[in-house]
């Protein structure tokens, strides 16, 4: 089923195809070809899509003017902290400054930092970001290292989290 | 470098020549790799002179190609940047060019091969227009795929590779044990990888192309989609696992063990279970011929002479040569070139005795088989890693020729 069809379902538009044999328990209800229905379901799927992209571009520049209104793209660095594990947003912070070393660097956390982190996830924007965590960006792996008794945190923080220092 | 980048990579010196832009220029080269040796194989023979191949990476600086040194990034501040241009030919073409911006450089970067569609430092407009567009592709093909496997896992092997297939195949079975997986469904790129995924009897495979491919696993990041895996150890730009390979050193196979699929120390691999007979329409000698596959995509070509002596060596002891040859590729001089179904492969060098294979997918596919194997290793480097690919790639119980 398309789109468009489980949304005029779904929305209940009262769009249904002529039946081969209208019997008289059909009549008074206003029936539209198959024909009529394909074209109003691509008309209604052009302007879902249409919706879609539109309030998806919203939502992006919402987190792009983060980046820009934060003028994180000054710093060498910008790690971002989209977790709530205060012990280990800690933890990554403590080894982030330590290895900074003179450069400049800037740390985001809480829900800035989770927008931020959804534009990362639309590509990678630049090269500065660091993500502090083990599983974020969606597809990250590294606690397989840890569970599997490879590596333990401290190593992973410090070699891959925050490798490019 | 496969085909399509090669063809990419021609296209675009090309039009730099047409446009005289090497015109009473310097031109340099960033990240020495298999795809930068092989443009300036190219930018050579168009005639263009290479100053210096600039490169990160300590234990390659001091060493050359063709007569170019390999040097570190600040060799560029020696040039004069209007008459400089750096051709950069690998997935790293954003960090690369930001770091030559870094250090002061101002002059013309040009991205050859575009390998890496996940990146691109900018913000602009534009950039945040095409990256949702190809997001919402991307979520277009995986609404395709979930409306044909619903419920099923999807395991998503992102590359073009046949090794990494091969590799990630053989250890599904323990990972949907471990996660108590009943269904899958297997995403690649093309039809090798096709081949291998049915091989390990893989009932549900669905290919794609490499565009295609990396809209998809964008969709998958953006849109946070449940039940899937993305198995591969370094792509795409989530992942940062290469990190701690470089320093602590995991292996080719030992990636996807632990790092992909996060299992035991004594798991070991299953093997391909779904092979078929060598049908033998190229009538090798039994026992007395030997099947070489020289080419590789990721690893630096060694020379044709070093094929050329193999082949002779050989032939000397009374053996009949093939060459391993798939789409384009040329045949070894003085051999016989041969095409065989990935599924055969294992059979037919069985039946050959012999296999010589530069390090591949290929040798991943013939790694069980029993016949007298060696695997040829480059001597240079992982990725952006310091680690040798003689021991990332290693294969135990092969003879190995490092060149």
């Amino acid at each position: 089923m398309t789109d468009a069809r489980k949304f005029l379902q779904q929305n209940k538009c009262g769009l249904a195809s002529c039946p081969n044999d209208a019997s008289e328990n059909t009549k008074g209800i206003a029936y539209f070809t198959n024909f009529e229905v394909e074209i109003m379901g691509q008309s209604v799927s052009l302007l879902i899509g249409w919706w879609q992209m539109d309030s998806l571009i919203k939502e992006i520049d919402l987190y792009r003017s983060r980046w820009i209104t934060l003028r994180l793209e000054d710093y060498d660095f910008v790690l971002l902290l989209p977790s709530d594990d205060v012990q280990l947003n800690d933890q990554i912070k403590a080894a982030f400054e330590r290895k900074l070393k003179g450069r400049r660097g800037a740390v985001v956390e809480g829900e800035v930092a989770r927008e931020l982190l959804k534009l990362y996830e639309l590509y990678e924007f630049s090269g500065k970001v660091i993500i502090g965590s083990f599983d974020q960006p969606y597809g990250r792996k590294l606690r397989n290292l840890l569970d599997c008794g490879i590596a333990d945190a401290e190593t992973l923080i410090n070699d891959v989290i925050l490798g490019a220092l | 470098m496969e085909l399509r980048h090669k063809e990419e990579m021609k296209l675009t010196i090309s039009n730099l020549l047409a446009n005289n832009k090497f015109a009473c220029k310097n031109v340099l080269t960033f990240g020495h790799c298999n795809a930068t040796e092989e443009m300036i194989d190219y930018l050579l023979n168009m005639g263009v002179t290479v100053s210096g191949i600039l490169d990160n990476n300590k234990s390659k600086q001091g060493s050359e190609y063709k007569g170019i040194k390999i040097v570190p990034p600040q060799y560029i501040e020696k040039f004069n940047y209007e008459n400089t241009s750096v051709l950069i030919a690998t997935r790293f073409f954003e960090p690369m060019a930001a770091q030559l911006k870094e250090l002061g450089y101002l002059g013309e970067i040009v991205k050859v091969v575009d390998y890496n569609s996940f990146a691109e430092y900018s913000v602009s407009d534009d950039t945040i227009k095409r990256k949702t567009e190809r997001m919402i592709r991307g979520t277009e093909t995986l609404k395709a795929i979930r409306e044909q496997f619903p419920h099923h896992h999807l395991v998503i092997c992102p590359n073009n590779a046949l090794g990494d297939v091969y590799v990630a195949c053989s250890y599904l079975p323990a990972y949907c044990d471990k996660k108590e997986i009943e269904n899958i469904a297997i995403v690649v790129v093309d039809d090798g990888c096709r081949q291998i995924a049915e091989m390990f009897d893989i009932a549900n495979v669905v290919t794609l192309d490499d565009t295609k491919m990396d809209e998809f696993v964008q969709a998958i990041i953006f849109n946070h989609e449940d039940n899937c895996i993305i198995a591969h150890h370094d792509r795409p730009y989530t992942d940062n696992i290469i990190k701690y390979i470089d320093k602590y050193f995991l292996s080719f196979t030992d990636c996807y063990k632990y790092a992909v699929f996060g299992l035991g120390k004594e798991i070991v691999p299953v093997k391909p279970s779904k092979i078929e007979q060598f049908d033998n329409k190229s009538n090798l000698l039994e026992g007395k011929s030997v099947i070489i596959a020289p080419y590789a995509k990721s690893v630096v070509q060694p020379s044709r002479s070093f094929w050329d002596k193999i082949v002779k060596d050989y032939q000397q002891i009374g053996f009949q040569v093939y060459t391993y040859v798939f789409g384009s590729e040329e045949p070894l001089v003085n051999t016989i070139p041969i095409t065989i179904p990935l599924n055969q492969l294992i059979g037919a060098v069985e039946f050959a005795g012999h296999f010589v294979g530069l390090r591949s997918g290929l040798c991943d596919i013939v790694s069980t088989a029993n016949c007298q194997k060696t695997v040829i290793m480059p001597d240079c480097f992982y990725s952006t890693t310091s680690i040798k690919i003689a021991d990332f790639f290693a294969l135990p119980g092969w003879e190995q020729i490092i060149v």
